[in-house]
This record gives structure tokens, C-alpha cells and sequence, in this order.
């Protein structure tokens, strides 16, 4: 990280789709996102949440408005500079985990380290330290396939954490889990701020804007308002 | 290119090679589906090509006794003279060179018969020289030299086939009307009657056989077939003809060609050369098969990894760092294929070769050909499930 502004500023930005139907899927929003906070993005399925995490993920290409990520522009990058840009800043936790079954947990995790210049031996034991912080470093050795569905989220913020980026987009965390369980992936994704990263969550769970600093809201593609979890809460 | 990029080069190719096989043996079914077709084609060419050189090898061994000891030399222009004496000589000045000379062939069916009132036959004309009949291996069985052969008297040598059809036989002490014959309605004094001759001259058992000026004088003309004869060391007749074409006629006036009737051991080798293409055609056939089953199975794969390769595109990886994932993977099971299709081709090969008591032979290079093949093969079918794999969006991670 380099400067003191905002770590995301999103002008304009939207999204409408002409194939097969001329649709916008989401209409523009301009928003900032501080560093080193929690964002919870919410709303019901289908609302837009996940094509916004798209876009600040640079997995996707908005159709208009300006996004800078650390004061630099993100959508003059061509498809390679925008995958070494993922490389280097960004970690995602998905809704389903995508953990490679026939892996162990640390091979999953040492995955996440996309510099081909990190030795074998440094990406597990930087792997192990992340499998540490989420409390499976026990299980390292484990299959994924034999993990619980709770140790499958862990190990995939482990492995959205190994590389120590700026910001780890995670969206829909809780789905699929109990109540507890979410509550915990919940609470470690809020922690990870501590390691000085950003973090996006994605979610229609209202729990989510419980440890968030920053709350937006999408209805319909639109962007309904933002703040904090207490004003938040008043608008629900 | 410094060590240290060098390295860092190594580092990256290692890596990739450990990630593609670490992907490969997740995936037992589909590794075997892809290694199976390559190892059958480089084990079937392998094999097929081992059994053709092996077989080659045998029949060169047992037909070395049939090798050309003959010769032969045709021109293509019409000539009255024949071959020049200095030609000649240069030719016989050859170490592996026995004996050479015209032996020509005037007329295919000239009409033969007794002076005195009899049946006429139809026989072989030969127009020749001593040279080229003892080149023929003819021998004399009665009658006068062969030396006579070189003026243009009415002089003829009859085959002993054709001596005892007509009931002539060579003149002693003068002529006799036993020793005088027609040909072509022209007189001539039988001075020998030939014996024996080698293998492929037995026309020249029913033959006439005139000098080239007694034919030209008597009969007229130049003969449809001139050719120089010339009896060689087994072995040394592709050499020796290829001298013969430039000694014989140095100005090219006779337009010579070599008419040498191709020796067993060429044929055979022609055979042999044939039995390697069929091999390789057939591997590259069954090749060919492997590719397009490493191209499916591997496309299956993609398929089926969409959210893994999606995944790896999210994470950061490049489209060309994914495409050459799968390339690599379908390279190293290119490359399993090869060794073990080399191992089996070899096994079966040696399995065949040890039922029939023959001893193996193989080209050297040939495992590693067939190697190479297989791997480049495999690496072919891999491209297009490696652009497809490429174009897989980052995306696919978030919506699946």
C-alpha cells in the first residue's frame, strides 16, 4: 500500500449487458472504501452484490464509470496486467470454498501463492503460518475432501490470506453453514484487518454488518445507501 | 541470460512440471485415458520398425549369395559402331571387372534355317564380341575361337539348343553343308557351337550370334538392342555400372543408361524399406488416434476443471500460465507414454524376434524418436484443451 486516500474509489461504476437482452445489471455507483476496514456489502439474491465484488476483484469489466485501486486506475490494465494485479493485492473467499479435494489443506493454501519465483519450501511454510491464523494448523496434512464444511471456509481464507494481500473480497462466507459456524467465519474474516488488510464481504446474511465499518446496500442493481452498521441497522 | 534469470527460470519450469503432475495424478482415469493412446502408437511403430530391421538383416544374410555379378549398360541412340575399343578397355581395367564386351541383342526372332532345303525356325540374332560372351559365361562346346567374332566375315555361333534343332555343326577342315546356315535369307558358316552359359543367359541357347560388322554388312542396319556386358564381382555392380555408363561413352553420343537387373539384395532392401514406412505409416496412423484421445480426454478435463482453472485465473494466474498448465500436463503424459510405449514396443519386438531365433536389430535413435514422437504428439492434442483452458474467465470461480 502506498498512499493515504481511500484504497478504492469506484466512480460511475456499472454494469449492463446487451447479449441477449439489452439489461443493466447494475446501475452506476461511486463509493469509496477506506483501508483496513471491514465492508459488508448486502442485500437479496440477485440485487447485484456479487457482480460489484466482480468488478473491484477485476474479474469482470464494468461497462462504465472509473475504478482506482491505491490511487491507480484498474480498467486501463490489459487481461495480464489485471491478473497480476489480482496476484498481487487481491484474495478471495468464495461462496463454495473451491478447494482441490484430492489435496491436502496446505497444498490448498500454498496454492494461493501465485509467484512462480516463491520457492516450493517457502510457500508451505508461509502456507503453514496462514493455516495457523485460522487455527488449522493441525490439520495441515489433511485431505480437503475430509474437511468439515466450517475447515473448508478456514482454509480458504487461509489461502486468501497466504499472500498477504490488500484486500480479500469474500462472498457469500456464511452460506451453507450453521449458525455457529458462520458466526466464526464471520469473526475471522472480521480479524484479518488486524494483518492491515481490507476486507469485502458479500452477503445477504444480516450478520454480516455486524463487525463491518463501512455497510452498501444494492437493491436491484442499485446502489440504496451506505454507512455504518448502526444507521444500517435504522434503515432495516 | 544471467544465472540468476536462469534460474528463476528453472524454478518456474520445475514448478509447473510438479503442479501438471501433481494435476495428472489426481486423475488417475483420465491420465491413463491419455497415456494409453500414446503408448500404443509409439509401441506399435517401435515394434514395427524393430521387425522390419530385424527382418531386413535376415534376408540380407541369406540372400547375399544371390548379389548381381552382371552389368549391363544400354544406349538409347542408334549406333552403327557399337562400343569403342578404348571404352572397352577402360572398363576391363577395373579390379572387380571379370570380362566385358557388346552383347547385343539384333533382332528378338530372326529366321534361321539349313542352306540345304529345311524348316525355318525363328531364333534369337545376337550381335556380340568375345568380351561380352565370356562376360555371359558362354564357353565354347565345339568349333573355332570366339575371336573370329571380331571381323566382319559371314562367320556364326549357333546355341547348342539351336545346333541340334537345325543339325548343324561348325566346319572342320572346310566348309560343309552341315556347317552352313540362312539367316534372314543370308548365308553364313556356323564356326562353334556355344556351351554353357551363367544363370540369366539361357536365351542364348537358341541364338545366333554374329560380330557387329557381319551384321551390318549382311543384314543391314544398326539393332534395336545394344548393350554392354560386363561380369563383375558380386557386389560391385552398382559401382562398376556407374564407371561403365561414363568409360563407354565419355560424349555422351549413346546415351547410356545402367540396365543392371537389380540385384537380390537391392530388392530385398526395397522390400525392407517398405516393411519401415508400413510401420511408420502405421504408428503414425495409431499416432494419430493417440492424439485426438489425449486431445478428448484432455478437453473432457478442462471441462471438468472449469472452476479450478477458474479459480487459479482469479488468483492471479496469467491465461498463458493456465494454458501451459494443461500443455504441460499433456506434454509429461506425452512423455510417460513414450517410455513406457518404448519399453513395450522393445518387449514385444524382442518377444518376436527371440520366437523366430533371429537377432535384434535397432537403429540406435529410434527410442528416442519414437520418444520425442510420442511426446510431440501428445503436446499437439493438448493445444486446443490448452487455449481452451486459457480462455477460461476468472469469473467462473465467482459464479460457480
Amino acid at each position: 500500500m502506498t498512499g493515504s486516500g481511500p484504497l478504492i474509489e469506484l466512480r460511475d461504476i456499472g454494469l449492463e449487458v446487451t447479449s441477449p437482452v439489452r439489461t443493466r445489471i447494475l446501475h452506476p455507483v461511486t463509493l469509496e472504501i477506506r483501508r483496513g476496514t471491514v465492508v459488508a456489502v448486502i442485500g437479496p439474491s440477485g440485487a447485484g452484490k456479487t457482480t460489484l465484488a466482480s468488478i473491484i476483484g477485476a474479474l469482470q469489466p464494468p461497462s462504465e464509470g472509473s475504478y482506482r485501486f491505491d490511487g491507480r486506475e484498474v480498467l486501463d490494465r490489459t487481461r495480464n496486467q489485471l491478473a497480476r494485479f489480482r496476484a498481487d493485492h487481491l484474495g478471495f473467499v468464495f461462496q463454495s470454498s473451491h478447494l482441490i479435494e484430492e489435496r491436502s489443506a496446505l497444498d490448498n493454501v500454498a496454492l494461493g501463492i501465485v509467484d512462480p519465483a516463491v520457492t516450493r519450501a517457502d510457500g508451505l511454510a508461509r502456507g503453514l503460518a496462514a493455516l495457523a491464523h485460522v487455527g488449522l494448523d493441525q490439520i495441515a496434512g489433511r485431505r480437503a475432501a475430509d474437511l468439515s464444511g466450517g475447515e473448508r471456509h478456514r482454509v480458504a481464507i487461509a489461502r486468501a490470506l497466504v499472500k498477504e494481500p490488500s484486500l480479500v473480497i469474500a462472498d457469500e462466507p456464511t452460506a451453507a453453514l450453521d449458525q455457529a459456524t458462520g458466526r466464526e467465519i464471520l469473526d475471522l474474516l472480521g480479524s484479518v484487518v488486524d494483518r492491515g488488510a481490507t476486507v469485502l464481504i458479500v452477503s445477504h446474511d444480516q450478520r454480516a454488518t455486524d463487525r463491518a465499518d463501512q455497510v452498501i446496500r444494492i437493491v436491484d442493481g442499485r446502489f440504496f445507501g451506505e454507512g455504518t452498521t448502526e444507521n444500517t441497522a435504522e434503515q432495516r | 541470460m544471467t544465472g540468476g534469470r536462469l534460474a528463476v527460470l528453472a524454478r518456474r519450469v520445475w514448478a509447473m512440471t510438479r503442479d501438471a503432475s501433481a494435476s495428472l495424478l489426481l486423475r488417475p482415469g483420465h491420465t491413463l485415458g491419455m497415456i494409453s493412446g500414446v503408448t500404443v502408437a509409439v509401441s506399435s511403430a517401435l515394434a514395427s520398425v524393430v521387425i522390419a530391421d530385424t527382418q531386413q538383416a535376415q534376408v540380407n544374410l541369406r540372400f547375399d549369395l544371390q548379389r548381381s555379378a552382371h552389368v549391363v549398360v544400354q544406349a538409347q541412340s542408334p549406333t552403327p559402331r557399337g562400343f569403342s575399343e578404348a571404352g572397352l578397355e577402360r572398363i576391363a581395367a577395373l579390379d572387380p571387372v571379370g570380362a566385358v564386351g557388346e552383347l547385343s541383342i539384333w533382332k528378338p526372332s530372326a529366321r534361321v534355317s539349313r542352306s540345304v532345303p529345311s524348316p525355318v525356325v525363328g531364333a534369337p540374332l545376337i550381335v556380340a564380341d568375345p568380351g561380352g560372351l565370356r562376360a555371359a559365361g558362354a564357353t565354347l562346346q565345339a568349333g573355332g575361337t570366339t575371336g573370329l567374332l571380331r571381323g566382319g566375315g559371314r562367320f556364326a555361333w549357333v546355341g547348342p539348343q539351336l545346333a541340334a534343332e537345325l543339325g548343324v555343326a561348325p566346319a572342320v577342315g572346310g566348309a560343309s553343308s552341315d556347317s552352313q546356315i540362312l539367316v534372314e535369307g543370308v548365308p553364313f558358316s556356323v564356326a562353334g557351337v556355344l556351351g554353357d552359359t551363367d544363370r540369366g543367359f539361357g536365351y542364348l541357347g537358341r541364338a545366333v550370334v554374329v560380330s557387329r560388322p557381319a551384321a551390318r554388312r549382311a543384314l543391314g542396319g544398326n539393332g534395336t538392342n545394344v548393350r554392354l556386358l560386363a561380369q563383375v564381382r558380386p557386389g560391385s555392380a552398382q559401382a562398376v555400372a556407374d564407371y561403365a555408363v561414363l568409360a563407354a561413352d565419355p560424349f555422351a553420343e549413346l546415351t547410356l543408361t545402367d540396365a543392371t537387373p537389380p540385384d537380390g539384395r537391392r530388392l530385398l532392401g526395397n522390400v525392407g524399406a517398405d516393411l519401415r514406412l508400413i510401420g511408420a505409416a502405421l504408428g503414425g496412423f495409431i499416432g494419430l488416434v493417440g492424439l485426438i484421445a489425449v486431445a478428448n480426454t484432455l478437453m473432457m478435463s478442462v471441462h471438468q476443471r472449469r472452476r479450478e482453472l477458474g479459480l487459479r485465473s482469479a488468483m492471479g494466474w496469467s491465461r498463458t500460465r493456465v494454458g501451459l498448465l494443461v500443455l504441460t500436463e499433456s506434454g509429461a503424459a506425452g512423455l510417460v507414454a513414450g517410455i513406457l510405449g518404448s519399453a513395450l514396443g522393445l518387449g514385444c519386438a524382442s518377444v518376436w524376434c527371440w520366437s523366430h531365433g533371429w537377432t535384434l536389430v535397432m537403429p540406435p535413435l529410434l527410442p528416442l524418436l519414437v520418444l520425442a514422437g510420442g511426446t510431440v504428439a501428445s503436446l499437439v492434442g493438448g493445444v486446443i484443451p490448452a487455449f481452451r483452458a486459457a480462455s477460461t474467465s476468472p469469473l467462473t470461480a465467482m459464479r460457480s
